[in-house]
């Protein structure tokens, strides 16, 4: 065989082939190369054929810039110390008890106090008008019972003077009361929605006007005051547990900041009136719970981060082959009003185009999405979304949050509070009078997707 | 060897610068006589075959001069030039290479032939197909006159056919090739002789055709009142000859014709002769080597097909060494003469044992055109190459007549190349420059291997892999449309480089 | 280019899993599609340029060793899908096999269109493969 020395002479040769072999360029070098330039920072898909611009909140600072964010520029805490409340606060008693209220309440201001996310700290007791107080003062005030119980107060003038006065940009009115609304006669009841729709918005409409509200009960022990005087006083009150609340009266980010940073800890009933929330960091999952014949349609797909996948390219899809795919929500930058899964079950809706997409299923994260090392450990809740029909052409597909009022209102609401009970008199009316002020109700956020046939 | 070693090469004056090529087409005619003037003329061929280059002549014209129509030496020597001749045809003249030297017939030397000359090689001694008695009309002679014919010839010369030649006996051929001038080809001859055009003569002293007809052909062109046109041309031509004494003995046999002991006795007489009768002559060459192995003892026909001898070698190269100086020089002094010797006494001849000049002359040349050979035969019809497949060899060497007749110019096993180096190498003495049996390129030149370096892995001399590649190599740049010419072209430069390169020197 | 390599590629259909397509298309294809016009490019240089002619062997021009150059073509095509599907993670499927034959097909298909084009330049392989 003549031809084998020479073979032996191509052995270089092919060593320099195979040293070509582990090929040019990865995928995870692409990520790096270009995952920081194309994504935006808002995650907005823009280039996203069909897709639906995404709504961003003008000057939302997004939940990752939380803590890096300003301090506020000023909290005023205003206590009511008018008599209905001195139930909350008894002197203190023989055996050194103490209701909830003063308990929570204490602890509250304490932290106000104590916090960072606000330079100045103000606190006030309401009478007729706001009296400055000092921390001391008002936190004895709370341990130690109302000394000069004042007259009752009247919420819309209360509310005029908060948005009169203190309504700042960077600064928060936090109200803590019972929120008793005594009309002045029965006459006035069906018009309590419109006196604090009109308190607010007396001394010019504000368009960021944020108002958060948290329930509270404690026990009580005093003479509680019915709103419907005729029903007349009763002392030695109660055998159960009084409604108070904390209302925070602002800017709608200066409210979420305040709300995030104080008092989302607190297990609390809520409900929030304008505030803005930047949108939730979203992105569909590939290979997570997917089924049936579909990809990330994404331009670029396999080099984007991992959060960012908004495009489902359907390749096929039947009743026999059904699509199912799943979007990874995080919703950490929420209230925990809106991270409940029952609450998202109910109010997270999918709105698409020509299509019959579902929503099959809301759940929240496990330990075992979590210790994942597949992009679903980055999300909090998930939302499964099915069809069995594949698109004609590019439709755009939203997720949608609807902003509820949550039960526990209708449930805390009474007509008559004559006879002490968890209830408040019209509360529901009185959070009428908040929701007024932004007209339309907006979704707590929208997330843009797009549904097209596979190329 | 006759002559003392001192004597290197074609021993004469020094050269002076030949003179460059005439314009004009410059002819040497050759005149071969007797079966050594075939065998010479067959040394020249091969020499020719070679590319070795014949100054200031553009064309030879052999003339193979024996009445022994079938003698076996000029048969084959006939099929080589009318193979050469083909070759030479389709090839043109080039500055150098294989066949560059023209090889024509004498009817092929003008288009003015009237038929009465044959395209052919040989001289046409036309109806001696009869005894010598019968050619002298012997019975017809006066009794005076069959008196002195019996005292010049003896009964055996009278009675012998001359068809066979004159078996050794300078006075039957006397007779009988003093009338070759008056034949129609030595008018065609004459008619076409021009200025600057020479003449050399190729013969054996020995012998009994060569021996007598050189100094007659000799005389008769020279002849002042020849009645042969063109005379003073002829009588001016530069004018050589060969005349190779003995170098072979034959086996002794009872009754043979031919007597081997006879050779110096004959020589003697010849020598003596020549001292004084060779008119018009510049330059004469005296070969002779001692005998050796005796040739089987054939007076004639086609079984007279002796070996190839390297005295008909060095004879060829004598035309060469003729050739190489100009009129001017063979005029001044003349005639000279010359001898040749070896570097030494060798019975094997190898390149080494040539004297500088001869090598200089024939080793590279012979080398290139033995590695054509081999190629050729060993190679060539296997390879497959882009240059076997862009020259078509495959369906060339098959079907083209003039591949056919180029394979028969290297390997037929009767004239062949391959033929004529082996019977060099065999003979006493050989000349013996290649090892013919080994298939190693590396390995052809015998005393004279190509150094390979043991630990150089890539270079293995003159593999067929180095061949292959500047064969590869070369056929890309030369642009020759013609596939055949292209072939040569090729081989030529390839060999050449193969020398220069590898070989250098030997 | 992409387009090209995805026509190229899907001829034989689409990517399996689905959910893999995008890093097939985006990744995958276009990383052994040049990288298979690549090595194809090199053993043709190799064959025609470096060994017959840079180096001068002149006897390894056969059709046999050129097929000897386009079965390791086709090896190096094999290996070089599946590598290459197996450095973008994608999730295992008989789908890399077939990538693989057919990436193996096409580089016998490169290797034999650039062997046409590139071995007029050889000089002792220029009539190889015919």
């Amino acid at each position: 065989m003549r031809h084998l020395p020479s073979f032996s002479r191509l052995l270089p040769a092919l060593g320099l082939a195979l040293a070509l072999l582990p090929g040019c360029y990865s995928r995870s070098d692409m990520k790096s190369e270009e995952g920081a330039v194309e994504v935006p920072q808002d995650g907005t898909p823009t280039e996203a054929p069909g897709a639906v611009p995404a709504r961003t909140p003008e000057g939302t600072p997004t939940p990752a810039a939380g803590p890096n964010a300003q301090p506020l520029q000023a909290v005023n805490v205003f206590l009511e110390v008018s008599g209905s409340m001195e139930g909350f606060m008894p002197k203190t008693g023989v055996g050194g008890e103490n209701t909830k209220f003063q308990q929570h309440v204490a602890q509250f201001l304490s932290e106000v106090n104590r916090s960072t996310a606000a330079r100045q700290k103000t606190f006030y007791r309401i009478k007729e008008r706001p009296y400055k107080d000092s921390y001391p003062a008002i936190s004895g005030t709370v341990r130690n019972g109302i000394q000069q119980p004042a007259k009752s107060t009247d919420i819309p003038s209360v509310l005029d003077t908060l948005m009169t006065n203190y309504y700042r940009p960077g600064t928060v009115s936090v109200l803590i009361s019972d929120f008793i609304y005594s009309p002045k006669n029965a006459g006035a009841i069906p018009y309590i929605k419109t006196d604090i729709a009109d308190a607010l918005a007396r001394s010019g409409q504000k368009s960021d006007l944020a108002v958060s509200v948290y329930g509270y009960t404690s026990d009580f022990r005093g003479t509680y005051y019915p709103a419907l005087k005729a029903a007349g006083k009763k002392t030695n009150c109660c055998d159960t547990e009084i409604p108070y609340y904390i209302w925070v009266v602002g800017p709608a980010s200066a409210v979420r900041q305040f709300d995030a940073a104080l008092l989302e800890q607190q297990p609390a009933k809520q409900v929030h009136f304008g505030v803005t929330y930047p949108q939730p960091v979203y992105s569909a999952l590939n290979k997570f719970q997917n089924k049936g014949s579909w990809y990330y349609g994404d331009a670029g797909a396999s080099k984007r981060t991992a959060d960012t996948y908004r495009v489902i390219s359907v390749a096929e899809a039947s009743a026999q082959q059904p699509v199912e795919f799943v979007v990874g929500l995080d919703l950490s930058g929420l209230p925990g009003q809106y991270r409940d899964v029952a609450y998202l079950k109910q109010n997270l809706k999918l709105q698409g185009v020509d299509t019959d997409a579902k929503l099959l299923d809301v759940f929240a994260a496990t330990s075992q999405t979590k210790a994942s090392s597949g992009p679903e450990s980055r999300f909090t809740h998930f939302a499964k979304v099915g069809l069995t029909r594949q698109p004609k052409a590019a439709r755009p597909l939203v997720l949608r949050l609807q902003d509820q009022r949550p039960a526990w209102v209708a449930q805390w609401t009474t007509k008559n509070d004559a006879t002490p009970a968890p209830k408040t008199f019209a509360l529901s009316s009185l959070l009428d009078g908040l929701e007024q002020q932004e007209g339309e109700k907006r979704p707590i956020f929208e997330l843009p997707m797009t549904l097209q046939p596979a190329e | 060897m006759l002559f003392s070693t001192e004597f290197l090469g074609y021993k004469t004056k020094s050269l002076s610068p030949k003179s460059l090529s005439s314009s004009f087409m410059a002819k040497l005619f050759l005149f071969g006589i007797g079966g050594t003037g075939s065998r010479v003329i067959r040394s020249l061929t091969m020499l020719l075959a070679a590319g070795v280059d014949l100054p200031n002549c553009d064309r030879v014209v052999p003339i193979i001069i024996d009445p022994d129509a079938h003698n076996g030496d000029m048969n084959r020597t006939v099929q080589l030039l009318q193979s050469y001749q083909q070759i030479y045809k389709r090839l043109g003249p080039r500055e150098e290479g294989f066949f560059k030297t023209d090889i024509s017939t004498l009817s092929g030397i003008s288009q003015d032939v009237n038929g009465s000359v044959k395209d052919t090689f040989i001289f046409d001694f036309g109806g001696i197909n009869q005894s010598f008695r019968q050619y002298l009309s012997y019975d017809g002679l006066s009794v005076d006159s069959k008196g002195l014919v019996d005292l010049l010839f003896t009964q055996d010369n009278l009675e012998s056919p001359l068809t066979i030649g004159f078996r050794g006996s300078p006075n039957v051929g006397s007779i009988v090739l003093n009338k070759l001038v008056e034949s129609p080809e030595m008018r065609f001859f004459a008619d076409n002789f021009q200025d600057g055009d020479r003449v050399f003569f190729v013969s054996s002293i020995f012998g009994g055709t060569g021996a007598a007809g050189f100094p007659l052909m000799l005389k008769n062109l020279k002849d002042t009142n020849t009645r042969l046109s063109n005379a003073r041309y002829l009588r001016d031509a530069p004018t050589g000859a060969v005349t190779v004494m003995p170098y072979f003995a034959l086996q002794s046999e009872d009754n043979a014709v031919i007597d081997s002991n006879n050779f110096l006795t004959k020589t003697k007489a010849a020598l003596s002769y020549y001292e004084h009768n060779l008119q018009g002559l510049d330059a004469l060459y005296y070969l002779a080597d001692t005998p050796d192995t005796p040739y089987e003892n054939q007076p004639g026909g086609t079984q007279q097909k002796n070996k190839a001898h390297v005295i008909e070698l060095l004879a060829a190269l004598s035309i060469v060494d003729f050739m190489r100086y100009s009129p001017t020089e063979l005029r001044t002094g003349g005639p000279h003469f010359h001898e040749y010797g070896l570097q030494a006494d060798a019975p094997e001849i190898q390149f080494s044992h040539l004297p500088d000049e001869s090598r200089e002359i024939i080793a590279k040349q012979l080398t290139q055109f033995l590695y054509f050979t081999r190629y050729h035969k060993q190679h060539l019809p296997t390879d497959k190459a882009p240059y076997a497949d862009n020259l078509k060899l495959d369906y060339a060497m098959r079907n083209e007549p003039i591949f056919r007749e180029l394979n028969n110019f290297l390997h037929s096993p009767d004239s062949g190349v391959d033929q004529w180096l082996q019977e060099l190498a065999q003979n006493r003495r050989s000349f013996r420059p290649f090892d013919l049996q080994t298939d190693d390129f590396n390995a052809m030149i015998l005393g004279k291997p190509v150094e390979k370096k043991w630990n150089d892995f890539f270079n293995k001399g003159l593999s067929h892999n180095y061949l292959l590649d500047n064969l590869n190599k070369t056929e890309k740049s030369i642009q020759e449309p013609d596939n055949f010419r292209k072939m040569l072209e090729l081989f030529y430069d390839v060999t050449d480089k193969a020398f220069e390169e590898k070989i250098k020197v030997v | 280019m992409k387009a090209l390599f995805r026509f190229l590629y899907e001829i034989i259909g689409a990517p399996q899993p689905p959910a893999d397509t995008p890093v097939y298309r985006d990744v995958v294809f276009p990383n052994i599609g040049l990288l298979n016009i690549g090595i194809s490019l090199a053993l043709v240089v190799i064959f025609y340029y470096v060994i017959n002619r840079a180096m001068g062997v002149a006897t390894f021009n056969k059709g046999r060793h050129w097929a000897i150059f386009l079965v390791i073509n086709g090896l190096i095509a094999f290996g070089l899908a599946i590598s290459q599907a197996h450095a973008q993670q994608v999730t295992d499927h008989s789908y890399i096999y077939w990538l693989a034959t057919w990436n193996a097909i096409l580089g016998l298909f490169w290797f034999f269109i650039l062997s046409l084009i590139l071995r007029k330049g050889s000089t002792n392989a220029s009539t190889t493969p015919f």
